[in-house]
């Protein structure tokens, strides 16, 4: 308990002082509330709207946590393969930087006019956001196992098959979580980005396309509101595969030779 | 009648070459007879592990032949324990077994009589990161000794560990050998090391590593741990020091 306090108490003291501060400062300089919203009043602006706040948080929730889930099973499905065999490795591994650098911006309305606009559209931008940590990190995972331990199962006549799943696939698995950890983030962004571009959708409103509304309308108060939404999103999302992992991994944390 | 058991190895003039021309075994040929506890000896980076890991099958030798009696069974010890930081100490040395296919209630019965033979039946459920590194490498060395192999390799095993751990796992090994009677091939570069546990010492030279000497080494079946004290013991690892000089030369 005292232990997860020195974790919490740290970060929650550095909110609450640069949040007293900006509400200070924008008290004392009078900035105008359409540019600077005052801590205070963004606040008040998520108590009168929790309801609309919290339908759009869920929404973008659903879509974000099945994006990141199919890009960390297609990720890691797409990595056994490349690591599989050189050549196919050759062959698909560079096309896969495309998914990490082409920008949501320019794939996200062309998917909205493939796949209509909705749930399935956003959830695949989220994906192709996302996939790339996934599938870089399991692939350097699954490359570098200890070469003594590949030996003793080839010792042993190990197939193929037993290789992967006792051998390979564990051994990566704490880089696949460091992978996993960076496409959580992602994976929010990619949401709320094309959510913003995609607008409204089918099943209702999500916090990116309630931002471009509160951006277009000038509402920076909503603006400040969606965008704390989406950081304790993108956190609990974090949060939550770093701890998966660390309980998983217990007895990897340390190496062992 | 020793002569009618087939050896347990032949090294028939193994000649080995690397891609960029570099050779590093040269025209060794060897014969271990079935049983023999064998030291190979010579100076760092001369060739040892190449030797060791073409036995195994896990190099080629670039001409020259292996023979492994009938129906051997090998296994091999590392430098470093190498064992699955997500397993315990039971399931890490049941691995063999279990990758050979044998159904899960005879590898745990055996890999526990082998925890036990190591010493380590208070630890059969801890991690390798809750280990010292000596219970690793005796962790390992039951991984080994798991399958009851025929032919036992062992490479460098000890030389990370601290000197009282060190001979702690000498006399361990010098007696499991005793119990289980497999034939024992030891790499090592520390001569005190191999004349206690061998009955035999080949050394190699420098590389390319060809055999500049093959020693028995007389000391007698029970080498307690006061044998390293004795005046005997010094005079033969002088001998085999001798020769791994005239090696290095």
């Amino acid at each position: 308990m005292r232990k997860n306090l020195a974790h919490i108490l740290p970060p929650l003291v550095t909110f609450l002082a640069v949040t007293l501060a900006a509400e200070a400062i924008t008290r004392i300089t009078h900035a105008p509330a359409f540019l600077f919203p005052r801590p205070s009043t963004v606040l008040r602006t998520i108590v009168i709207d929790r309801d609309g706040l919290a339908a759009a948080f869920w929404n973008t929730s659903q879509a974000a946590l099945i994006g990141f889930g199919g890009s960390a099973i297609l990720g890691i499905l797409l990595a056994i393969a490349l690591a599989s065999s050189r050549l196919l490795r050759r062959a698909i591994f560079p096309y896969t930087v495309f998914f990490q650098t082409v920008p949501v911006v320019a794939i996200a309305p062309l998917l909205v006019i493939w796949l209509d606009p909705g749930l399935l559209s956003v959830t695949v931008s989220t994906l192709i956001v996302a996939i790339f940590p996934v599938i870089t990190n399991t692939l350097t995972g699954l490359l570098s196992t200890d070469p003594a331990l590949e030996d003793l199962f080839t010792l042993y006549g190990s197939g193929r098959l037993a290789r992967l799943l006792k051998l390979r696939f564990p051994a990566a698995l704490p880089s696949i979580f460091s992978g996993l950890r960076v496409s959580a983030g992602l994976a929010v962004i990619g949401t709320i980005v094309s959510e913003a571009l995609v607008g409204q959708l089918i099943h209702g409103e999500g916090l990116g396309a309630m931002l471009r509304g509160a951006n277009q309308s000038g509402h920076a108060d909503r603006v400040f509101a969606l965008v704390l939404l989406s950081s304790i999103l993108g956190l609990v999302l974090f949060g939550a595969v770093n701890l998966i992992g660390k309980l998983l991994l217990k007895a990897w944390r340390q190496p062992c030779d | 009648m020793p002569t009618q058991i087939p050896p347990a190895l032949t090294l028939g003039t193994i000649h080995r070459a690397f891609a960029g021309g570099v050779v590093a075994i040269e025209n060794v040929s060897l014969e271990i007879p079935a049983g023999q506890f064998a030291a190979i000896l010579g100076p760092s980076g001369c060739g040892k592990s190449t030797l060791l890991r073409i036995i195994a099958g896990l190099d080629r030798a670039t001409s020259g032949s292996v023979n492994l009696a009938p129906q051997s069974r090998l296994a091999y010890v590392f430098q470093d324990a190498h064992l699955l930081p997500w397993r315990d100490v039971l399931n890490n040395v049941a691995l063999p077994l279990e990758l050979m296919g044998v159904a899960k209630p005879q590898r745990l019965s055996a890999a526990r009589q082998f925890v036990e033979m190591v010493g380590l039946a208070d630890a059969a459920d801890r991690y390798p990161n809750q280990l010292s590194g000596g219970m690793r490498m005796r962790v390992s060395l039951a991984r080994a000794l798991v399958t009851q192999p025929t032919l036992l390799l062992l490479d460098e095993p000890f030389a990370a560990l601290d000197e009282i751990t060190r001979q702690h796992l000498d006399d361990q090994l010098r007696q499991l050998w005793k119990t289980t009677k497999t034939t024992v091939l030891f790499v090592t570069h520390s001569t005190a090391e191999a004349t206690f546990l061998a009955e035999r010492a080949i050394v190699l030279s420098k590389r390319p590593a060809t055999i500049v000497a093959d020693l028995p080494i007389h000391l007698g079946e029970v080498r307690p741990a006061e044998l390293r004290g004795e005046a005997r013991f010094a005079q033969t690892t002088q001998a085999v020091y001798r020769a791994l000089a005239r090696g290095e030369a």
